[in-house]
């Protein structure tokens, strides 16, 4: 399994099992929380299904309903409005398909700025790229340096 | 995902009770190995939102290490799956911090349950928070290291 007889074909092997599995789960994903053109689409396929919507805008809002918008989807929800109109929200909510509209389970609002998001990126890519150039000075650019310090054992 | 600064300490900090050091640097790979996975999949082949997903499952998690320790030279191959894996694994756990209003971007279960797992602890807005935490730990695991004497220039 680890040697190196047949490389290529266990390299194809676990690539083609890796596609099949993601196929799988996007198939059994739009099972679990479709996407909201898809309920839209279909309302009575999908009544009583509970969607997460990760990221809407607030377009509207009265005392127990609010309209969303996320990509060219809008659509009515019942409850508490989490925020302004104009905010940024992430809600959990149950799918209606007889008016179509949701009805909300949790709703908050997302920060205005994606300034922490942002910040989180750049970090990430940092570390990423100070592990990838420490790997480099250690495996690529010096190997025969580690291994006399290894047969030396300092 | 939490930043991968959280990531990389989540295996570093176990990672301090691993002596070889090509060992350690595949184990903090592996832990990376899920979003690296699920971001080409997103970023560079165009995938559904769903495809990636599968790689943050544990049967994800080990057929990436295998595809990954394919490339890593044979007498090192067989430990560095290992590693990999466990680093995938790490990252999952990591993963499952996040809280996502029930809904959970890790599905360990995958093919067997598609369902999400999340224990929902941190707001997913609010992983940046983490930062200086991590950095703590990493000062407290360099700090134990030498002076257990065990880093090698």
């Amino acid at each position: 399994m680890f040697g190196n007889k047949g490389y290529g074909w266990k390299l194809l092997a676990g690539l083609a099992v890796v596609a099949l599995l993601g196929v799988y789960a996007s198939k059994q994903g739009d099972e679990i929380n479709p996407s909201l053109w898809r309920v839209l689409a279909e309302p009575r396929r999908w009544d009583g299904t509970t969607v997460w919507i990760p990221e809407a805008w607030l377009v509207s809002a009265g005392a127990q309903e609010y309209e969303i918008v996320r990509a060219e989807s809008r659509l009515r929800v019942k409850g508490p409005p989490p925020g302004p109109v104009g905010s940024r929200i992430t809600l959990r909510a149950v799918f209606r398909g007889d008016a179509p509209r949701l009805e909300a389970l949790e709703a908050r609002v997302l920060p205005w700025s994606n300034r922490r998001r942002r910040a989180m990126e750049i970090v990430s890519v940092l570390v990423l790229l100070g592990v990838t150039l420490n790997l480099l000075r250690h495996f690529a650019f010096r190997p025969q340096a580690l291994h006399v310090a290894e047969r030396i054992g300092t | 995902m939490p930043d991968l600064f959280t990531h990389y300490i989540a295996a570093r900090v176990p990672g301090t009770i691993v002596k070889d050091r090509r060992l350690l640097v595949l184990l903090i790979l592996g832990t990376f190995l899920p979003d690296i996975a699920a971001k080409g999949m997103w970023w560079v082949l165009r995938c559904g939102d769903y495809f990636a997903v599968a790689t943050h499952s544990v049967a994800g998690v080990v057929l990436v290490s295998y595809l990954a320790c394919l490339f890593v030279a044979e007498p090192l191959r067989r430990n560095g799956f290992f590693m990999l894996t466990a680093g995938g694994l790490i990252h999952i756990v990591v993963d499952m911090v996040k809280d996502n209003m029930g809904m959970g971007v890790v599905r360990p279960f995958l093919p067997f349950s598609p369902r999400g797992v999340e224990l929902g602890w941190i707001d997913p807005e609010n992983v940046i928070l983490m930062v200086p935490i991590d950095a703590a730990l990493l000062a407290a695991v360099l700090l134990l290291e030498r002076r257990l004497g065990r880093v090698r220039q």
